[in-house]
């Protein structure tokens, strides 16, 4: 209670003292104050040039006043005072202070036996004249005359004015001053304030703009660099914060070149497209400390007038991929048509080898009854035969066509599954039951010659229940996956790595596709072969144990057959990655 | 003895085929082609089984074993291919054509071809 009762207090003092501090601080207050303070200063100059004026003026009136109605009574009130006929001197007296600024008139005699004071008339504050016994008060102009009669001075006459009008006016003066300073200061304050309000709402105005523009620069999905005419940083959006790992804070001010450390090659197009003010693009390549490769493309837009340059950073790998991929495509749709016809061609000479292989086979082993009816016929003894042929290496020789003719059909069945009738085959697979069913054919796949052994290898199996059916080729998808995990298996053979050998394999249902993931522990490879994994031919293995059509296989099946998706991934002694994406419904993806 | 009938435009594949079953002691008829086989049926041949390949000359194979069939439904039909992609209709099921009577040239293994002869036309014959 008492912590907030304490808080309470200063937590709105503050405030204002706050508020006025920034007040008294800003351009607006000092300027308003020094506004006022020398409208003030010229309005009280004004003033007093008036005021003094106005008094000079007053004095000179008065003084002609009292001069003009002094000689007036002095010369009027000569007789009078000579007969003392004092009626008339005051009479006299009266209708000469008609004047209100006359305050009072004083007549004295100046005879020796009878002195003094012969009448005094002075003004009332009701404003009339009476007679008064004397006049006592000081004026500050009065007049005295002599009254002269036949050459005898007999008396004088001393007239009096009052200050009080000037007085009045010089107040008038006054408060004119005050009403003119108060109100020249609170229009002058107004049309300030004016001002400033629209200043400040200009203000407010260019930093929304200056904000909205901020957010688009940074809203942008590229890289976003401004230099100026000395290739000094300007700008950048966030994501070069991001991309180069700098904030603008830092940047701002320095030479680009200390900026783009991280693309060194920039630098000189940046320079020529200054130089030449035109624009221009180039594609970067970088290989980070994971060995994982990434595209850019940079543009440099010279700004207009020369007055620097605009550089602009993509990350362009997926747009790479996809170009790779379509020539591929490219290639795979030419290959296919020729393979598809070949093949078929090619089935009939092979036929006739692998048979006339097995035929002599068969015809040289004496378990055949007929054999021996015919070696008997004509004298030929089977088993010294036999000897002959295998010291002469007939059967090597045999074996050797044999493989042959094995190797070439394995060759063209890979072609064969560049024909296009496939369709008509799909059905809805379960598919977990297709996976485990590869694995099942690819671990009975084992092969002597290609030295790779499921029994060392860890299959993990990771697998979402949850898919639908997919309408699919299931001995072509199956070839796929067998496909991988043959190659898969041989890599994990060829690393000498520490690593238990491991291939998982992963489903994973999304949005009207289902993922299959193989991936493997294996030695990966380099950007290169990564590249080209898909071309058909294309092989890493020595002659007769890699044909190169696995994966060429496998791309056009899943891509062109299945209208999927088929990627890889690879690292360098981490491992390789290849994710499968097949349509759940192929139907329902546009064809090509 | 097991007569078969082999039909295909290769006569050096013909040659071998014949040899190898004549081996597992079997007759073996061959013909050219699909007309010449339906001749060699129609002048009163006897066959228990019939080899077809697809891609003949004139008729192709699945339309003679069709036609074949239709008359002849105790014989049995096999296919031997040098397409990957032959898928039996449910026609050409009908006609006893299944899977395991389709083989792929070059035959790898000839044994595989006679065993499923075997099979079947024994199955066959002591059936009836
Ligand atoms: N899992 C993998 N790890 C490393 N390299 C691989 C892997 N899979 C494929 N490759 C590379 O891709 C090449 C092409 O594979 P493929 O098309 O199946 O042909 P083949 O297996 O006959 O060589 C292989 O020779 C190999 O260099
Ligand atoms: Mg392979």
């Amino acid at each position: 209670m008492n912590a907030t009762a304490q808080s309470s207090i200063p937590s709105g003092l503050p405030g204002v003292v706050n508020l006025w501090n920034r007040f008294k601080g800003g351009l607006t207050f000092r300027l308003q104050v020094g506004l006022c303070v020398v409208t003030s200063v010229l309005i009280i100059g004004f003033g007093y040039y008036d005021y003094s004026s106005a008094q000079k003026d007053w004095n000179y009136q008065l003084t002609e006043l009292v001069d003009r109605v002094s000689l007036r009574i002095a010369t009027a009130s000569a007789g009078p005072l000579w007969s003392i006929n004092m009626q008339q001197v005051v009479e006299t007296i009266k209708s000469e202070m008609s004047d209100e600024n006359l305050l009072a008139v004083e007549v004295r005699e100046l005879r020796e036996d009878k002195g003094g004071v012969f009448v005094t008339m002075t003004r009332q504050h009701d404003g009339t004249v009476s007679l008064t016994q004397k006049f006592e008060s000081r004026s500050p102009i009065s007049r005295m005359r002599m009254i002269s009669y036949e050459g005898h001075d007999i008396g004088t006459a001393t007239v009096h004015v009052t200050n009080a009008g000037m007085k009045r006016q010089m107040q008038t003066i006054f408060r004119q001053i005050l009403i003119r300073i108060i109100v020249v200061n609170v229009i002058s304050l107004a049309i300030i304030w004016l001002i400033m309000s629209r200043s400040r709402r200009i203000e407010e105005e260019n930093n929304e703009l200056r904000r909205h523009l901020q957010n688009i620069f940074n809203s942008m999905p590229s890289s976003l660099l401004a230099m100026d005419s000395h290739a000094i940083v300007t700008q950048m959006n966030r994501q070069a914060e991001l991309m180069l790992g700098n904030t603008l804070d830092d940047s701002k001010g320095e030479p680009v070149a200390d900026v783009l450390t991280i693309f060194p090659q920039a630098v000189p197009l940046i320079e020529e497209a200054a130089k030449t003010g035109q624009a221009l693009q180039h594609r970067l390549e970088k290989t980070d400390d994971k060995g994982v490769l990434t595209h850019y493309e940079i543009h440099v837009f010279p700004l207009e007038n020369a007055l620097g340059c605009v550089v602009r950073l993509d990350d362009v790998s997926m747009r790479v991929r996809i170009e790779e991929m379509m020539i591929q495509n490219e290639k795979m749709n030419s290959v296919g048509m020729l393979a598809a016809g070949m093949a078929h061609e090619i089935n009939n000479p092979l036929a006739i080898i692998a048979q006339a292989c097995q035929n002599i086979e068969r015809r040289l082993s004496d378990s055949l009854p007929k054999n021996k009816e015919v070696a008997e016929l004509l004298g030929v003894d089977l088993l010294q035969l036999n000897r002959y042929l295998t010291d002469r290496q007939i059967y090597t020789f045999l074996e050797n066509i044999k493989n042959a003719a094995a190797r070439a059909s394995n060759i063209v069945q890979d072609m064969l599954a560049y024909s296009r009738k496939s369709e008509s085959r799909f059905a809805p697979c379960d598919v977990s039951e297709l996976v485990d069913h590869a694995i099942r054919l690819s671990e009975g796949h084992y092969d002597l010659k290609k030295k790779y052994d499921f029994k060392h290898i860890e299959i993990e199996r990771r697998y979402d229940t949850s898919v639908p059916p997919v309408a699919c080729d299931k001995t072509k998808i199956e070839q796929v996956l067998i496909n991988i995990i043959e190659n898969a298996a041989m890599a994990l053979m060829q690393s000498a790595s520490v690593r238990p050998p491991r291939i998982t394999i992963s489903t994973k249902g999304a949005e009207g596709v289902v993922r299959i993931e193989i991936r493997d522990n294996g030695p990966g490879m380099d950007e290169t072969i990564r590249k080209r994994i898909f071309e058909p031919f294309f092989t890493t293995k020595p002659v007769g144990v890699g044909t190169g059509l696995g994966l060429s296989v496998a791309y056009f099946i899943v891509k062109e057959q299945h209208k999927g998706n088929i990627e890889v991934e690879s690292t360098i002694d981490v491992g390789t990655r290849f994710l499968i994406e097949l349509p759940i419904d192929p139907r329902k993806v546009g064809s090509p | 003895m097991i007569r078969v009938l082999h039909v295909d435009d290769e006569p050096d594949i013909l040659h071998g085929v014949k040899a190898y079953l004549e081996d597992e002691g079997m007759e073996v008829s061959t013909a050219g082609s699909a007309e010449e086989a339906l001749a060699m049926v129609q002048s009163s041949e006897q066959f228990d089984a019939i080899i077809f390949d697809l891609r003949l000359p004139g008729m192709s194979g699945d339309e003679a074993v069709l036609h074949l069939h239709s008359r002849y439904p105790e014989m049995k039909y096999f296919i031997c291919t040098g397409s990957m992609d032959f898928d039996a209709t449910p026609n050409m099921k009908s006609a006893g054509l299944s899977q395991d009577r389709v083989f792929y040239k070059p035959l790898k293994d000839m044994s595989k071809l006679a065993a499923a002869i075997h099979r079947d036309v024994k199955k066959c014959g002591t059936d009836s």
